[in-house]
């Protein structure tokens, strides 16, 4: 395709309404639609963002009611497509209100975590010395922990529930985003635009958010949807772990670890749910790459 | 140099004392008691008031504190060693020297007798997953990333894709569905135990596959990605247009601007692998490192998770060390601070 075909992105141009996000929408889907990549991706991701909306409209039974009748053959069926599983509750409509739980837990941790991470890694890497020192030995600290005993600490103490999950993101997940944005800005600090910053008399904020940041947004997208990803993942350990949502609930990981003990006469409760996970994962995974394509082809 | 190197090792002891304060703050708040575990459910509260009273666990936690320090140090004598409490604790290293990891509540045993054999499981099983995925991901992502967009870049691309979207407790439960339950051809648990019908190989095979399955994929696409990044840079251009050969752009060129991100990924697959294969551990009943820590976590035994952190940040910090070294050589925008 040729570059004159490619839509330019506006500079937040478009006014804020109706009308303008609509435009902007529209920009920004023909904009990835020229990645077969991201476009699959988005598909995925926007599929499983579709499910979490609209759970109560279709999943076809109660996620939590039992049927006793179901347990004398689990297997999928014309009234349970994807089976039953070990208590009888139907295994569709428990993947389709999972997908509540976890689309709402995993983007708002990864949330905070970038936020807490950014602010930390380029600020130290621009001022460097004690500052840098300071940050960086607070980041080593909570890194040089194994990333899951964090989360098990973190979880065991405070207690199970959403919130406490997304804390345990952001404490265990924010080190890490930092110490990636500080080596970017550490390579980029010594670039010539940035000392014709300075040399302006722009303030730091100015050239950190301006003129460095946006120069490492490349990798820190991809980032951002493979940390995305890696704690929709490690969500799902603290459910098969027994230290995801307090049941009934339905969520991906502790369906799993439930299916464990019949998943050798029942493959399908295991199945299903990992198939769940998985997709939604690759899902951002693509979507991550094609958006990557993407920025190196402008 | 040797300044650099000391002033790591001191930077080092002073995360592990910030570390190890953490830690006793955290686990102090983890609800239920030691003393509680340790005599079960069918125990009086006077009984397990009476064990956490000669645990000491009922004092502040700045004089436990400073006990749990005082004994590592040599200064004082591992109080729990005391034989009115009837634990019969026997460390056959004695009561009180340099380095006393204390007692473990859980093993209940001295922490030396369970965590350096715990860390040698885990250092086999990491060192085998990371001596296969190095050069597995680095074979395909300079090959991938050096060829951006061709036919072979989509395949390992969408390959190391799919593998680490798929969550290890997901992969792992298949695999001892198609492996130990199918085909009956390899064992279920590792528990690195030469008594039953499968070797220690045997056992090895399924939990180095999984981790490798779940970690390959990461570490290539950080590696195709750098490369890719490269490639596209002017000098490789001029490079190519100059009439070398491709190989000769790729490894001469592009290869050792591109290997500096992905050098700090793989050595924190290190610290990964060695610390962090909690669920690989605890599916395949692996006696490692990660288990132990875990099952230490869950029933709050103090002196374990305190040993455990020291052990995993001077691994994390020796890691960080090397790294910034390698990095500095590499890089020669970067340089000591």
């Amino acid at each position: 395709m040729a570059e004159s075909d490619l839509p330019s992105l506006p500079d937040g141009a478009v006014p804020a309404t109706r009308a303008g996000i609509v435009a902007s929408v529209r920009i920004a889907l023909r904009y990835i639609g020229t990645s077969p990549t991201a476009a699959i991706g988005l598909g995925i991701v926007v599929f499983w963002i579709l499910v979490a909306l609209l759970a109560p409209l279709i999943a076809p039974h109660n996620p939590i009611a039992i049927d006793y009748d179901a347990l004398n053959d689990p297997r999928p069926n014309a009234r349970y497509w994807l089976g039953t599983d070990q208590l009888g509750r139907d295994i569709l409509s428990r993947i389709i209100w999972g997908a509540r739980t976890v689309l709402t837990v995993a983007p708002l941790a990864v949330a905070c975590a970038y936020i807490a991470g950014c602010a930390m890694g380029s600020i130290a890497a621009y001022y460097g010395g004690w500052i840098d020192e300071v940050l960086s030995r607070l980041s080593d600290v909570i890194l040089s922990f194994p990333i899951l005993v964090l989360y098990i600490l973190l979880i065991t103490t405070l207690g199970a529930s959403a919130f406490n999950i997304v804390l345990a993101v952001t404490v265990a997940s924010s080190p890490s985003v930092s110490r990636i944005v500080r080596g970017l800005v550490l390579d980029l600090r010594t670039r010539d635009y940035v000392a014709a910053a300075r040399l302006r008399g722009e303030n730091v904020a100015y050239i950190i958010i301006v003129e460095i940041l946006p120069n490492a947004a490349g990798p820190l997208i991809v980032d951002s949807c493979l940390r995305l990803g890696w704690t929709i993942i490690a969500i799902g350990i603290l459910g098969f772990l027994g230290l995801g949502l307090p049941p009934p609930d339905p969520d991906w990981g502790g369906m799993v670890r439930e299916a464990t003990r019949v998943v050798f006469t029942y493959p399908h409760t295991a199945l299903f749910p990992s198939i769940a996970i998985s997709s939604l994962v690759v899902g951002l995974n693509l979507l991550a790459d094609g958006l990557r394509e993407l920025a190196r082809r402008d | 140099m040797t300044r650099f190197i000391m002033r790591r090792l001191s930077l080092m002891v002073m995360t592990m004392v910030v570390s190890s304060m953490i830690v006793f703050l955290v686990t102090e708040a983890t609800p239920g008691s030691v003393a509680r575990k340790l005599l079960g459910p069918f125990a009086t509260p006077e009984q397990v008031a009476m064990l956490a009273d000669r645990l000491l666990l009922n004092d502040p936690i700045p004089v436990r504190y400073a006990r749990w320090l005082g004994t590592l140090l040599g200064v004082i004598a591992d109080p729990l060693s005391d034989p009115v409490i009837g634990l019969k604790y026997e460390n056959p290293r004695g009561n009180q020297y340099f380095g006393n990891l204390g007692y473990s509540t859980l093993y209940k045993t001295a922490v030396d007798d369970v965590i350096w054999r715990r860390l040698l499981n885990s250092g086999i099983l990491a060192g085998l997953a990371f001596a296969i995925v190095v050069p597995l991901s680095l074979l395909l992502g300079i090959w991938s990333g050096a060829r951006e967009g061709a036919i072979v870049d989509r395949v390992i691309s969408l390959i190391s894709i799919v593998t680490s979207s798929i969550p290890e407790f997901a992969s792992a439960v298949f695999l001892i569905a198609v492996f130990v339950v199918v085909l009956g051809v390899l064992p279920g648990t590792a528990p690195l135990s030469a008594a039953g019908q499968w070797s220690i190989a045997q056992q090895l095979l399924l939990p180095v596959f999984v981790l490798v399955l779940y970690d390959f994929g990461y570490v290539t696409r950080i590696v195709r990605g750098a490369m890719a990044d490269e490639m596209t840079k002017p000098y490789v251009r001029t490079a190519i247009l100059k009439g070398m050969t491709f190989r000769r752009v790729v490894f001469r060129h592009a290869l050792p601007n591109a290997l500096i991100v992905p050098f700090t990924v793989i050595l924190l697959q290190i610290q990964f692998l060695i610390t962090g294969v909690v669920v690989t551990e605890v599916i395949f009943a692996y006696p490692g490192f990660g288990r132990m820590l875990m099952e230490a976590a869950l029933f709050g035994d103090i002196a374990i998770i305190e040993a455990a952190t020291l052990v995993a940040v001077s691994i994390a910090v020796g890691t960080q060390f090397i790294g910034d070294i390698g990095y500095m050589l590499i890089n020669p925008r970067v340089r000591f601070a």
